[in-house]
């Protein structure tokens, strides 16, 4: 498991949690008022819980601090957990994934190695796009492409062909933000990092020594100049 | 400047693979299924290209740091 699996699945619980039933509220709330801009403000508090649960993996943040971050929203707007949002099968099979979804959350949170037990993992994940780390974003963004095709393009009073939509984005984005940027790109990363470290502490093992290179440049100097006196220096 | 060069084909791979995924969603959406599916291939073959590309760019520097 490494940091940008749970990154990945965070967003991705964040996600089915407060962000597609907003963007599904906004859709369906016709004789209705939309959500206030309050809570969209209130949406985005998970994502620096998130961070902070990711970066310290310590279980006041991934246990508490995260979950709890995505109440104030719920409060605020209690639509989102309501039946426009949740009805029929297709609100069934919504409220499935949400649940499966954070039964992965704390089983990947509670094998997650302890920070001190661990050699420090590469903070690779949180740098700019020239470490590869912002790709672990890229899921999220691939299944936005989907949720924006169904929810802003498609022809409203097609569920179904709505809900074929969003599902084959999560599996395309689970098979993208798995397979390939955390199985080949975060775990190259991690090896590379892991290889420089090694590299780094043989260095310091073999190191060059100026204490022994003086002693025998001294010895050397002294000797032969000795030897350049008493055999050959002297006329 | 070698560097630059893959991370700038990387993120337009990855960006033409988030528009294939996008033109899939609104095929799938109106019920064409088959176009839908057949943009979604295009789509992964265009990120698994620039995570490829993202991979060299990763390995080319640690070898030329």
């Amino acid at each position: 498991m490494t940091r940008g699996t749970l990154a990945g699945l965070g967003l991705g619980l964040s996600a089915l949690l407060l962000g597609l039933p907003l963007a599904h509220l906004e859709r369906v709330a016709i004789n209705e008022p939309t959500p206030a801009v309050i809570v969209y403000l209130l949406t985005l508090l998970p994502l620096p819980a998130l961070i902070a649960a990711v970066h310290s993996l310590h279980p006041r943040f991934t246990l508490f601090l995260f979950p709890v971050s995505h109440l104030p929203a719920l409060v605020v707007e209690p639509r989102l957990l309501g039946p426009l949002v949740y009805s029929g099968g297709a609100g069934f099979l919504a409220q499935g994934l949400i649940c499966v979804a954070f039964a992965l959350w704390i089983v990947m949170v509670l094998r997650a190695p302890n920070r001190e037990d661990s050699a420090p993992e590469s903070p690779g994940w949180l740098a700019a796009l020239g470490d590869g780390g912002g790709l672990v974003y890229y899921p999220v963004a691939i299944l936005a492409a989907f949720v924006t095709a169904a929810l802003a393009d498609s022809t409203p009073g097609a569920p179904g062909h709505a809900q074929v939509t969003i599902l084959s984005g999560a599996l395309v984005a689970g098979w993208v933000g798995v397979r390939w940027i955390d199985g080949e790109l975060m775990r190259l990363n991690q090896d590379i990092e892991r290889k420089r470290r090694m590299f780094a502490e043989l260095l310091v093992v073999r190191r060059f020594s100026p204490s022994v290179f003086w002693t025998f440049s001294g010895v050397a100097f002294a000797l032969g100049s000795l030897l350049a006196l008493v055999y050959g220096g002297v006329t | 400047m070698k560097d630059a060069l893959i991370w700038t084909l990387v993120v337009v791979m990855l960006g033409a693979g988030l528009w294939f995924f996008h033109v899939s969603g609104t095929f799938l959406a109106d019920g064409d299924y088959l176009a839908g599916l057949l943009h979604i291939f295009v789509g992964l073959a265009s990120v698994k290209a620039g995570v490829e590309l993202a991979r060299l760019a990763i390995v080319s520097r640690i070898e030329n740091p």
